[in-house]
C-alpha cells in the first residue's frame, strides 16, 4: 500500500516536472533546433523570390562560395578585426582590474564606470563614437587641431575604419573583461603572493611568475567568448560605415545580413551562415585545445 | 605592491607628490577621460541649441559640455516631431515581458533540472547548453521566415520570443537551485507539499539576488537588441528605440540635436538602473562565467 502511494506520488512529481519544463523546451525546439536544421536545409536549395519557394540544389551554394571574392574579403576583414580587437581588450581588461583590484572608494567608482558602457547599448555606443571620431564635426579631430596636429579621416579613411570600429567595440565590451579577470584575481591566494616576495621576487617577476599563469581559465574564458563577440561583429559596422570606404569594413555577418535583407539572397546567406556557425565552433575547440596544452606545460 | 588586494599602506604625507602617485593620478584621469567623456558629451549637447552644439566644438572646452544656453527644445522636439515617445514605450513593453517570461519559463526547468532525479537529465542540460555555441545570427533567416509563418511577424511579441529560451539564465539559475540545502527539500517532502509548491514557494524565494541578476542581464540585452528589430519590425508604430535612434542617425538630413536627445534618452534609465542593480549584474556574469 505505502509503494503505491509513493509510486503515484512519484508519477505526480513527474506530471509536475514535465508541465515545468514544457515552456522552455517549446522555446528550445521552435527558436533554436528548428531554425539551425531549416538553416542547414535551405542552405542547399534556392530561394525563388517571385514565388517565395525553395528549390533544392545541392551544393551548389557552397561552390558559390569558394569562388566569392567579397566573401574572402569579409572573412579577412573580420579576421584582422578580430586581430585588433582581442588581444588588446584582454590587456586592457587585465590592466584594469588590477588597477581597480585594490579596495577603496576610487576602485568602486572607476570600476562603475567602466561598466557604464556594457549597459549602454551597442548602437548609442556606435552613434555616440561615430560623432566623436566624425572627420568635419568631431571632438576628436578638434582636440588633435588644437594641439597642432593634422586632422584625421577615421571612418572615412580606409586604413584607419576597421581599427576606429575595434577601439569603440573595446570601449564597450573592455568593462566584462575587466569583471571576469577581477574574478580571477580575486581567487588568487595570498600566500603566493607573501612566498614570492619572502624569496624576493620582484614585481614583474610576480606578475609574470604568479599572476600571470594563475589566470590561466580566466584567459581561457576571455579569450573564447572576446573571439566569438569579434566575429560576430555587426552593428558598429551598419550603423557608421555600411562595409566602407571600399569595402574596408565589410564584415562576414554584415555581407550575410545584406545578402538577405537587402538583396533577397536568402538560399546563399544561409550557406554562408552555415559556414560562419562552422567556422566559429572550429575556433573555439582550436583555442580551448591550445589552451589546454599550455596548462599541460 | 598596487596590485595586492587589502593590503593597508600606512599614510606618508611627504611622499603624497611623488612621481609613482603623480602618474597614477595621471593614468585616472585618462580614464575617467575614455569612459566617462561621452556620457558628458551626450548629457551636455541634449540640452544645447543647435547653433551652440556646432559652435562648442571647436575648441574643445569646457562649453563642449556645459551648455551656455540650456535648452528643452530637443528632448520636446524629439518626442512631438519624431516617433520616439512610441519607440520608447515600446521597448519598454518588450523588454518588461522578455524579462516576465524569460525568468519565469527558465526558473522553471532550472528547478527541474537542478531537483528531479530523472534519465536523460544530464543529456538535457547539455542539449540546452549546446544552443550557446551557435550564434545566432546563424538563424537569422529562418528565423524570419518562423515569424512570417506563424504569422507573428510585425508584432512586439515577435521581438522577443525567440530568445525566451535562455541557456545562459537556465545554467545560471539551476546552478543557484543545486547549492540550496537537501534539508530544505526533506523538510518540505514531510511537509507534504508537492512539485509545483516545493519550486514556487520553497525554492525560488531563496534564490532573489540570482533571479534579478538574471532579470537585469535580460532586461539589458533586451533594450540593446537591434538586429533582430530591424528585421522583423516593418512598421513604424512597432518600432523599438535602438531602430529608432539608428534611422534617425541614417537619414538623409541628419538632425544632431535630436541625435543627441535621443542618445540621451535610450542610456540614461539603463545607466541609473544599473548604478543601483551593479552588484547583480557583476554576479550574475561571474557566477555563470567561472564555475
Amino acid at each position: 500500500m505505502a509503494q503505491v502511494f509513493s509510486k503515484s506520488r512519484n508519477a505526480q512529481r513527474y506530471r509536475a516536472a514535465f508541465l515545468l519544463s514544457l515552456p522552455a523546451l517549446i522555446g528550445l525546439f521552435l527558436f533554436h533546433y528548428w531554425p539551425i536544421a531549416e538553416t542547414v536545409r535551405l542552405s542547399f536549395t534556392d530561394y525563388k523570390v517571385f514565388t517565395g519557394e525553395f528549390t533544392f540544389t545541392g551544393l551548389k551554394n557552397y561552390d558559390l562560395a569558394r569562388s566569392d571574392p567579397i566573401l574572402l574579403l569579409s572573412l579577412r576583414n573580420t579576421a584582422l578585426f578580430f586581430l585588433i580587437k582581442v588581444p588588446l581588450q584582454m590587456a586592457l581588461g587585465l590592466c584594469l582590474a588590477m588597477l581597480v583590484s585594490k579596495p577603496g572608494r576610487d576602485s568602486t567608482l572607476l570600476r562603475t564606470l567602466i561598466l557604464f558602457p556594457a549597459v549602454t547599448s551597442m548602437v548609442v555606443a556606435s552613434i555616440v563614437w561615430g560623432m566623436m571620431f566624425h572627420s568635419d564635426i568631431g571632438i576628436v579631430n578638434s582636440l588633435l587641431e588644437s594641439l597642432g596636429l593634422p586632422a584625421q579621416g577615421f571612418l572615412r579613411d580606409r586604413h584607419q575604419a576597421l581599427p576606429v570600429l575595434a577601439s569603440i567595440t573595446i570601449w564597450k565590451d573592455v568593462g566584462l573583461s575587466m569583471i571576469f579577470y577581477l574574478a580571477g584575481l580575486l581567487a588568487i591566494p595570498a600566500v603566493y603572493y607573501e612566498a614570492a616576495r619572502i624569496d624576493g621576487a620582484g614585481r614583474w617577476e610576480i606578475f609574470r611568475f604568479i599572476t600571470l599563469p594563475l589566470l590561466n581559465r580566466t584567459h581561457v574564458f576571455v579569450l573564447v567568448t572576446s573571439t566569438i563577440a569579434a566575429f560576430k561583429i555587426f552593428v558598429p559596422v551598419e550603423v557608421l560605415t555600411d562595409g566602407g570606404p571600399s569595402n574596408a569594413t565589410r564584415v562576414i555577418v554584415h555581407y550575410i545580413f545584406h545578402l538577405a535583407f537587402r538583396f533577397n539572397r536568402f538560399s546563399y546567406a544561409t550557406a554562408l551562415s552555415v559556414i560562419l556557425a562552422i567556422l566559429l565552433i572550429a575556433i573555439s575547440i582550436f583555442q580551448l585545445r591550445i589552451t589546454r596544452d599550455d596548462d599541460d606545460d | 605592491m598596487m596590485t595586492e588586494a587589502g593590503r593597508i599602506t600606512a599614510p606618508n604625507p611627504g611622499r603624497a607628490f611623488s612621481m609613482a602617485s603623480l602618474s597614477r593620478v595621471a593614468l585616472y584621469l585618462v580614464i575617467v577621460a575614455v569612459f566617462a567623456t561621452p556620457y558628458l558629451w551626450i548629457a551636455g549637447s541634449t540640452f544645447k541649441t543647435r547653433q551652440d552644439l556646432f559652435d562648442d566644438l571647436y575648441p574643445v572646452s569646457i562649453k563642449t559640455f556645459v551648455p551656455s544656453n540650456p535648452t528643452l527644445e530637443n528632448l520636446t522636439g524629439l518626442f512631438t516631431q519624431t516617433n520616439f515617445a512610441q519607440a520608447f514605450l515600446n521597448s519598454v513593453l518588450v523588454a518588461a515581458m522578455s524579462v516576465t517570461f524569460a525568468v519565469t519559463i527558465n526558473s522553471m526547468i532550472a528547478f527541474v533540472l537542478a531537483w528531479l532525479k530523472f534519465p536523460g537529465r544530464r543529456l538535457l542540460f547539455l542539449v540546452i547548453l549546446a544552443t550557446l555555441t551557435i550564434a545566432f545570427e546563424a538563424k537569422l533567416i529562418p528565423l524570419f521566415l518562423t515569424m512570417q509563418q506563424l504569422r507573428i511577424d510585425n508584432t512586439l511579441p515577435s521581438i522577443f520570443l525567440p530568445w525566451i529560451t535562455d541557456a545562459f539564465i537556465i545554467f545560471l539559475l539551476r546552478q543557484h537551485f543545486a547549492e540550496l540545502p537537501q534539508d530544505l527539500y526533506d523538510a518540505a517532502v514531510i511537509d507534504g507539499c508537492s512539485f509545483f509548491r516545493m519550486y514556487w514557494q520553497v525554492m525560488l524565494p531563496n534564490i532573489t539576488p540570482a533571479l534579478v541578476s538574471a532579470a537585469f542581464i535580460k532586461f539589458i540585452f533586451s533594450w540593446d537588441s537591434f538586429i533582430w528589430p530591424s528585421i522583423v519590425i516593418t512598421d513604424e508604430s512597432k518600432t523599438v528605440i535602438t531602430v529608432a535612434l539608428a534611422k534617425l542617425f541614417s537619414d538623409e538630413y541628419i538632425r544632431w540635436e535630436l541625435v543627441f536627445a535621443g542618445s540621451f534618452v535610450a542610456t540614461v534609465p539603463v545607466v541609473v538602473i544599473f548604478v543601483f542593480l551593479q552588484r547583480y549584474y557583476v554576479q550574475g556574469f561571474v557566477r555563470s562565467g567561472l564555475k
